[in-house]
C-alpha cells in the first residue's frame, strides 16, 4: 500500500542519501590472494594462472592486455581524467572455491549479503543467485528442478572449464577485446561474471539473480557475463551492484555478452547503486537472430562515472530490441547513459525509452545510437529520451545519433528537458493536491514507465524511491 | 562549436580554426545591407550572390545584414552559379560564404536565403546571428546545392525574450554528401526559439543534420524546439540526425524530434487509389513535405524554388506532373 504523499516526497527528495549507513560498511581484508596494485602482463598471468585457466583464455587475456595498453581514452563522454589505473587492485580472491550453500561461507561474507538481503531474497523469489565478492563469485546456486530442464547458471571461470565448447564458441564474439579501451580492460583481466546458457524451448519462469560487491578499497571488478538463449528459450537476469564508500576511486568495467537465438527472448534488469566514488564503465550488447527479442532494462542510480549504453544488434529478421533505461545525477555524479540499437535485417523493430533526473548540481546526458543498413525493409524504429531537472545547477544533455540508409524505415525521435511544469503542478493542486503531494505525483509518473518494467519483489537492493515505487506498482 | 562535424573535409583544405578566421578577415564583402532605427520595410530587398563557375584559388563572400533598433525588414540572399555538367577536378577548390546578422532591440528580420549551386567547390558556409532584446529573425533556407559542404549557422539569442524562427528545406541527389549545423545558443532569459528542418534525398546522397540547443544558466525560462524530417526517396541514400541539448538551468522547456524514411505507403496507396501512377504519387509526396519550408517564401519566389526543387530531384519538369 502507498503511504501518504509527503513521506513519498521525503522519499525523492532522498534520493541516494542514505547510502552509507545501508551499504557503506565494509568488513576487514581477508582476502587469500591478490594481485596487489597496477597492471602488467605479469598481472594478467598471475589471475589466468590462479584460475588454472587453459592455454586459449591466456591468449585471449595477453591479446587484449596489448590491445588495452595501444588504446587511446575515448575523447567523448564523461571526464576520465583523473581515473589511475596504476593505482588499482585488479584481482582478489576472497575464498578457495565457489559456495552453494550460505553456512559454508565465511563468516564476513555471509555477513555482508546478509545485510544487503541476499539470502533471504533468494529463499523467497529467485531461481539462481550468484554472489560476487570483489573479484570471485562466491556463492552460486540454481534450483534443481532447473538444473535438471538442462539450465546452466554458474560462474564464468567454472564454465570455461565444464563447459568449453560453448563458451570457446561464443566468448569475445559479441563485445570483441578491440571494441574499446575498457572492453579490451575487462578481457585482460575479466574475473568472476555469470554465465548462463539455456537449452531450446525451455521457459525459466523465475529470473536469475547476480550480486555485485565490491569490498576493498581501490579495486576494480571486472565481471564477464555471457548469456545465452538457445532457440525459442526465455530467461530473465537481474543484476545488482553496492560498495563501501571509501576514500579512494574505484572502478567497476563489466563486460555483458548476450546471444539470442532465433525465437527466443532474453530480458537484463540491472539496478547499479554505486557509492559516489566508483567509475562505472561498462559494456553491455545483445546479438538478437530471427524473431528473437532482446530487452536491457538499465537503472543507474549511484556511481561517480557511469558510461554505459545497452546496445542491441539485430542480425536476423523479425527480431525486436528494446532499451529502457532510467538515470538519476545527484551531487558530483555523472550519469552518461542510453542505448544502442543497430539494424542489420528486415522486418526488425526497436524502442529506446531513457529517462533521467539530475539534481543537486548533477550532469545527466543521454547518448543513443540507431542506425539503419541501406536495402532493407519494414523496420521501425521509436527512440524517447525525456529529462527532468530538479534544480538551476543541475544539467542535463542529450546526444542522439539517428543514421538512416533505407527507404522503407520509419524512424522516430524525440526528446525533452524540462523542470516540474507549473502547469501541471497548478492542475493537481486545483484538485486539492499540496504543492509537495502534486511535486510527487509527477515525478512518480514521469519514472513510472521505467519502473512498471522492473521486477521488484526480487531487486533485493535497491534505491528507497525505486523500491517505494515498486511497492504500488507491484500490488 | 562547428568543429565538430562529422563529413571529413576533401583533403589539403585549411583546418577549421584557421578557416574561419581567414574567412572572417579575408571574405570580399559581397553586400552590406543595413536598416536604421525605426525603418519599417515591406519590399523584399534582394543580394545575389554570383559565384563564377571555375576559380583556380578559393573563393570567399560574405554579406552582412544590420537592423537598427525596431527595425522591419524582408531580405532575401540568393547564391547562383551553375557550372553545367560535373567536371573532373584535379584539386578541391574551398567555397566559403558568411552571413552576418545583427539585430538591434526589437527589430524584426524577415530573413529568405535560397542556393541552388552547381559548382565544383567544396563548401562552408559561416552564418551567425546575434539577436538583442526583443529582436525577432524570422529564417527561411532553401538549399538544393549540388556541392559537397559543410554549412553551419550559429545564433546566438543575446538579448532578453528575443526570438528565432528558423525553417530550411534541402534537397541532395546523386553523391552530394553535405553537413547542416545549426546551433541555437540561449544566454538571456526568455528567449525562444523554433527550427524545423526537412530534406528529400535520392540516389546515394548523404546529409547529415547536426542540431543544437544550448541553454546557459543566465537562460532562464527558454522554450526552445529542433525537429529535422527527413525523406529517403531511396534505398541507398542516407539521412543523419544528431539533435543535441545542452542544459545548464532547470527553468526550460527543450524538445527535440527527428523523424526519418520513406513516403508512406498509406499516402501512396490514396494518391494512387485517385488515379496517379506511383511515381507521381511518390513526387507529390516530396513536394508535400517540402512544401510547408516553400509556403514561408515571399510570392514568386516559392513558385520558383519549388520547381527547382523538382528538377533537382529529378521529379517531373517543375512539379507539373502534379
Amino acid at each position: 500500500m502507498r503511504t501518504d504523499a509527503a513521506v513519498q516526497r521525503e522519499e525523492i527528495r532522498n534520493i541516494g542519501e542514505g547510502y552509507a549507513e545501508r551499504f557503506g560498511f565494509t568488513m576487514p581484508d581477508h582476502s587469500i590472494f591478490n594481485t596487489g596494485k597496477g597492471l602488467t602482463e605479469d598481472t594478467v598471468r598471475a589471475i589466468s594462472g590462479a584460475k588454472g585457466e587453459p592455454e586459449w583464455m591466456l591468449k585471449f587475456r595477453l591479446r587484449a592486455f596489448h590491445i588495452f595498453q595501444n588504446m587511446p581514452m575515448p575523447t567523448w563522454g564523461a571526464d576520465l581524467s583523473k581515473l589511475d589505473f596504476d593505482r588499482m587492485t585488479y584481482y582478489s580472491r576472497p575464498t578457495e572455491t565457489a559456495q552453494d550453500s550460505w553456512d559454508a561461507l565465511p563468516d564476513d561474507i555471509k555477513k555482508t549479503y546478509e545485510r544487503l538481503g541476499v539470502p533471504e531474497s533468494e529463499r523467497k523469489f529467485l531461481a539462481g543467485v550468484g554472489a560476487q565478492y570483489d573479484s570471485e563469485m562466491v556463492y552460486h546456486n540454481i534450483r534443481e528442478d532447473l538444473k535438471k530442464r538442462g539450465i546452466i547458471f554458474t560462474d564464468v571461470e567454472t564454465a570455461v572449464r565444464e563447459h568449453s565448447d560453448i563458451v570457446k564458441r561464443f566468448f569475445g564474439t559479441v563485445v570483441p577485446p578491440d571494441d574499446n579501451k575498457f572492453a579490451a580492460l575487462n578481457s585482460a583481466v575479466w574475473s568472476g561474471g555469470s554465465f548462463v546458457y539455456v537449452p531450446p524451448n525451455v521457459h525459466v519462469e523465475i529470473p536469475l539473480h547476480a550480486y555485485f560487491r565490491i569490498n576493498s578499497q581501490a579495486f576494480g571488478q571486472f565481471e564477464r557475463t555471457l548469456i545465452i538463449a538457445d532457440e525459442g528459450s526465455f530467461v530473465h537476469y537481474i543484476e545488482g551492484c553496492t560498495a563501501p564508500i571509501f576514500s579512494k576511486d574505484s572502478l567497476h568495467t563489466g563486460v555483458i555478452e548476450i546471444i539470442a537465438l532465433p525465437h527466443s527472448r532474453i530480458r537484463y534488469s540491472t539496478v547499479q547503486n554505486w557509492p559516489n566514488n566508483m567509475y562505472n564503465l561498462v559494456t553491455q550488447r545483445a546479438f538478437a537472430y530471427d524473431h528473437a527479442i532482446m530487452e536491457w532494462v538499465d537503472g543507474n542510480i549511484g556511481s561517480k562515472v557511469t558510461m554505459k549504453y545497452p546496445a542491441i544488434f539485430l542480425m536476423g529478421p523479425g527480431a525486436r530490441g528494446e532499451v529502457l533505461s532510467i538515470a538519476f545525477a545527484g551531487k558530483g555524479q555523472e550519469q552518461d547513459t542510453g542505448g544502442k540499437i543497430f539494424h542489420f535485417a528486415s522486418d526488425t523493430s526497436s524502442i529506446i525509452t531513457s529517462k533521467s533526473i539530475s539534481k543537486d548540481g548533477g550532469i545527466a546526458s543521454y547518448r543513443g545510437l540507431v542506425k539503419v543498413e541501406a536495402g532493407l525493409s519494414n523496420i521501425k524504429v521509436k527512440a524517447g529520451c525525456d529529462a527532468l531537472i530538479l534544480d538551476p545547477q543541475s544539467c542535463s544533455n542529450t546526444y542522439p545519433t539517428m543514421d538512416i540508409r533505407s527507404e522503407q524505415v520509419s524512424m522516430e525521435h524525440e526528446a525533452k528537458v524540462s523542470k516540474i511544469s507549473e502547469d501541471q503542478l497548478f492542475y493537481l493542486m486545483s484538485r486539492g493536491l499540496t504543492e509537495e503531494e502534486a511535486a510527487t505525483m509527477i515525478v512518480n509518473g514521469f519514472i513510472d514507465p521505467l519502473v512498471k518494467e522492473l521486477p521488484m519483489e526480487y531487486a533485493v537492493e535497491l534505491n528507497r524511491l525505486i523500491e517505494l515505487e515498486m511497492e504500488g506498482s507491484v500490488g | 562549436m562547428s568543429e565538430l562535424h562529422t563529413l571529413e573535409r576533401p583533403k589539403g583544405l585549411p583546418k577549421y580554426d584557421a578557416l574561419a578566421a581567414f574567412t572572417a578577415t579575408n571574405a570580399v564583402e559581397e553586400a552590406r545591407v543595413s536598416y536604421p532605427a525605426g525603418d519599417r520595410s515591406d519590399e523584399v530587398r534582394f543580394v545575389q550572390i554570383e559565384v563564377p563557375p571555375s576559380a583556380r584559388e578559393s573563393l570567399h563572400y560574405r554579406a552582412t545584414i544590420e537592423l537598427g533598433e525596431g527595425a522591419e525588414a524582408k531580405v532575401l540572399v540568393r547564391f547562383a552559379g551553375n557550372f553545367g555538367e560535373t567536371a573532373v577536378r584535379p584539386q578541391p577548390v574551398l567555397l566559403t560564404t558568411t552571413l552576418d546578422i545583427r539585430l538591434a532591440a526589437h527589430s524584426h528580420l524577415h530573413l529568405y536565403v535560397v542556393s541552388g549551386l552547381s559548382v565544383p567547390y567544396f563548401r562552408e558556409a559561416f552564418d551567425r546571428a546575434v539577436l538583442q532584446e526583443g529582436a525577432k529573425l524570422e529564417w527561411t533556407t532553401i538549399g538544393f546545392d549540388e556541392n559537397n559542404g559543410i554549412y553551419s549557422a550559429n545564433i546566438d539569442l543575446s538579448g532578453a525574450e528575443s526570438e528565432l524562427d528558423l525553417a530550411g528545406a534541402y534537397g541532395a541527389h546523386r553523391n552530394t554528401e553535405q553537413e547542416h549545423i545549426i546551433a541555437v545558443h540561449h544566454t538571456a532569459p526568455r528567449t525562444k526559439s523554433r527550427t524545423n528542418l526537412k530534406s528529400a534525398l535520392k540516389d546515394s546522397a548523404h546529409l547529415i543534420f547536426r542540431g543544437l540547443i544550448q541553454v546557459d544558466p543566465t537562460g532562464r525560462g527558454t522554450d526552445a524546439y529542433l525537429s529535422d524530417k527527413n525523406l529517403i526517396m531511396e534505398d541507398g541514400a542516407r539521412a543523419e540526425s544528431l539533435p543535441q541539448l545542452k542544459i545548464d538551468t532547470d527553468d526550460v522547456a527543450c524538445s527535440h524530434g527527428a523523424t526519418t524514411g520513406g513516403p508512406r505507403e498509406d499516402a501512396l496507396f490514396y494518391l494512387m487509389s485517385r488515379g496517379l501512377d506511383r511515381d507521381a504519387a511518390k513526387n507529390m509526396l516530396v513536394l508535400g513535405h517540402l512544401g510547408s519550408v516553400f509556403d514561408r517564401l515571399p510570392e514568386g519566389i516559392a513558385e520558383e524554388m519549388e520547381s527547382a526543387a523538382a528538377s533537382s530531384l529529378g521529379i517531373g519538369d517543375g512539379g507539373s506532373s502534379r
